[in-house]
């Protein structure tokens, strides 16, 4: 069920709570550090402490704002990595809907009772989604069917935790996030349009008849809408069958098998950005199932990002700037973007951006890149040279969020997959 | 000619069906017994064999809705494997669900009726017995499953549950949100604290107590949930209701 106002102010209290205690804090011990010798153990001991609070308010936001908190923060490293990778699986699970409820909505978005609209239906979902829940079904033509139905309300409860994440961001006395605050809103205003998309069903199945008409990748499959049995909150599609990757991997594949499924993963994401300037922009391992032939299906289109024409060879073409050592080009496709202000001195930009050439140019360098053989790889991105990186930047585009998340998504997916990967946009 | 029992059963209802039809078409007054006659296709005097009077189809289409609820239930598949607030849940929503054709004219129905089938008379006794009965039967059942524990299920509790049914009929009456998901939210909030009653086994604690325990717990809640102005009155009437 949704949230009663009463609980959304009891939250909104609370991450205000969260706020006054870490400023509480940190003026504690702004005040305490001169007088202390081990300054540097007193900091990571406050920092720590800080990031702890962070962290637990951060964690009871609700699916989309969650989200929303895992990108800002991993993208601006708040926290540090172990609390980030907590955050990233901290997943809020709604209670489920109960049955009368169920009924209620598909009664009400198709005007029929559940059993009239369906042969059958399992009126206890059989998986959850961050914003309602999926439901096991057969057609009257025998045609076995998922169900995803959204929680009543949600969109309500969507805005007001993107509210109590501003407040949280906003008042946190923590430099980072008052320097860049800029990039903040630039992120917050990406990701909640792409979130408040998804609370509309119908738009995720034109997303999803769209992706099925275009798939030509070898080994991908999209299931198919059944419109007449969709609404705003209600989405019916064919039932796709195979594993979680998760699940999958944990049944050992080879390492052949865990190759095929990376490049098929990285192929799907490539033409879709480079020949149609959309995709997939939701990589998460839920998100992806394994079937026979290690034939992917791909669910949950409801977060597609739609880019401006020119972006992705542009981003193309920054990939090849960078092997090619040709950092003003570089730099000046980032000022185009607006990530960095062109007041900055090249000079101070040029040494910021050294250690992150090498760490994003790695992976392309090779034919394969073997994720297996460099297990560092991608915790790298939480390491102090990668900080450099966030100093010089003091913006970044609409276009590069949903990109960037995406992007180290499927790099994340490669190194759990401990895959052998040709990454390449041409 | 004998009338069958099915034709005469079938004719009462086109004839509550046509004088519903009428009376949101022309409104309660201007709406005669021979009007709808007529418009059922039925004799002027024939009507009187069914009714008496305007006011006993009003009271007569609340008991078939309720009626058509319970049989509509009866149908759902699996139903009695349902935990109890998804049966009183789904049971309401049912009810609901019938009403909708016709929501404007459950006011009017309300005010002909001169009073909330709350209190007792003549006509809203076969009324409540049908609703009180369902009850029964779901709290019956979820005590033999042990749901919830052993507890009196004399006539306070199922009254107390169509006090509750009552308030949430009036909520719906004016709620305006899409799909009345807020009526929806209210009675699982409602529900839910009911639930919480039921499964500890205090419900006859708070009854002793004239329901104060249980009104105030309710109240309480459910006071900072209603904050639309419109609400008011079902705020009295809840208070009164209870
Ligand atoms: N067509 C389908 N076939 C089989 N399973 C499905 C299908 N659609 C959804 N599911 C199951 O339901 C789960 C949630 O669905 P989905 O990912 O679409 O929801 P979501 O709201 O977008 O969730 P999240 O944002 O958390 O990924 C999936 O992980 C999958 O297990
Ligand atoms: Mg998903």
């Amino acid at each position: 069920m949704s949230e009663l106002p009463q609980k959304k102010r009891a939250r909104l209290a609370k991450a205000s709570k969260v706020v006054l205690k870490v400023a509480g804090q940190h003026a504690v011990h702004m005040a305490k550090t001169p007088f202390r010798k081990d300054t540097k153990k007193a900091n990571k001991a406050h920092h720590e402490k800080i990031a702890k609070e962070i962290f637990n308010a951060l964690a009871t936001l609700k699916g989309t704002a969650l989200k929303a908190a895992q990108l800002v923060s991993l993208e601006l490293s708040i926290l540090p990595e172990e609390m980030q990778t907590e955050l990233r699986k901290a997943c809020y699970q709604s209670t489920p809907l109960n049955r009368a409820l169920v009924r209620k909505v598909i009664q009400s978005q198709l005007a029929q009772a559940p059993e009239q609209v369906f042969k059958s239906i399992d009126l206890t979902a059989f998986a959850a989604a961050s914003i309602g829940q999926v439901h096991r079904a057969k057609s009257h033509q025998g045609r076995e069917l998922a169900v995803k139905i959204q929680y009543p309300g949600i969109h309500q409860t969507i805005e007001s935790d993107m509210k109590i994440l501003r407040v949280l961001l906003g008042k946190l006395p923590v430099p980072i996030l008052k320097e860049k605050s800029k990039m903040i809103h630039t992120m917050l205003a990406e990701v909640e349009a792409r979130f408040l998309e998804e609370t509309d069903y119908q738009n995720e199945a034109q997303n999803i008849d769209w992706f099925r008409q275009k798939n030509t990748i070898n080994g991908i499959r999209i299931p198919e809408v059944i419109p007449e049995l969709s609404t705003r909150s209600v989405l019916t599609m064919s039932m796709m069958e195979g594993q979680h990757l998760d699940e999958w991997l944990a049944g050992d594949p080879s390492q052949e098998m865990r190759d095929t499924v990376a490049q098929r993963l990285w192929d799907f994401f490539r033409y879709f950005f480079m020949t149609q300037q959309r995709f997939h922009a939701d990589p998460n391992p839920g998100n992806y199932l394994i079937g026979p032939n290690l034939e992917i299906g791909v669910i949950d289109f409801g977060c597609v990002k739609q880019c401006e024409a020119g972006f992705p060879a542009q981003l193309a073409r920054l990939v090849s700037y960078y092997q090619a050592d040709q950092i003003d080009e570089v730099v000046s496709i980032y000022q185009e973007w607006g990530l960095i202000s062109k007041r900055q001195p090249i000079s101070k930009i040029k040494p910021g951006l050294k250690w992150f050439q090498e760490w994003v140019t790695r992976p392309f360098k090779e034919e394969l890149f073997d994720f297996g053989a460099h297990p560092e790889y991608m915790s790298q991105r939480f390491s102090d040279n990668f900080k450099a990186v966030t100093d010089i930047i003091d913006n970044t585009k609409q276009d590069f969020v949903m990109f960037d998340r995406t992007y180290m998504g499927l790099l994340n997916i490669f190194q759990k997959l401990k895959a052998r990967v040709r990454l390449s946009f041409d | 000619m004998k009338v069958s029992k099915k034709t005469q059963k079938k004719t009462r209802i086109k004839l509550i069906e046509t004088a519903v039809d009428l009376m949101i078409q022309n409104g309660y007054e201007k709406t005669s017994m021979r009007q709808i006659a007529r418009t059922a296709k039925v004799g002027d005097a024939t009507i009187y064999n069914y009714f008496p009077s305007k006011e006993k189809i009003v009271w007569a289409y609340i008991l078939h809705r309720q009626e058509c609820a319970v049989a509509k239930i009866a149908a759902i598949p699996n139903f009695e494997t349902y935990g109890l607030q998804e049966q009183i849940h789904t049971y309401f929503e049912t009810i609901l669900e019938g009403y909708l054709p016709d929501r404007e004219f459950l006011t009017v129905a309300f005010k002909i009726t001169q009073q909330s089938f709350v209190t007792h008379s003549e006509d809203s006794a076969p009324i409540n017995q049908v609703f009180i009965t369902q009850i029964r039967h779901f709290l019956e059942s979820a005590i033999q499953r042990e749901e919830i524990p052993k507890q009196p299920i004399d006539s306070m509790l199922p009254h107390l549950i169509l006090n509750v049914y009552m308030v949430i009929v009036m909520y719906w009456m004016k709620d305006n949100s899409t799909h009345f998901t807020k009526t929806t939210e209210l009675m699982d909030l409602v529900l839910g604290i009911l639930m919480g009653v039921l499964k500890q086994g205090l419900i006859q604690n708070c009854l002793d107590l004239g329901g104060f325990l249980f009104r105030h717990t309710l109240f309480s809640q459910v006071n900072s949930w209603l904050d639309g102005t419109i609400m008011s009155n079902v705020k009295t009437q809840f208070k009164k209701g209870l």
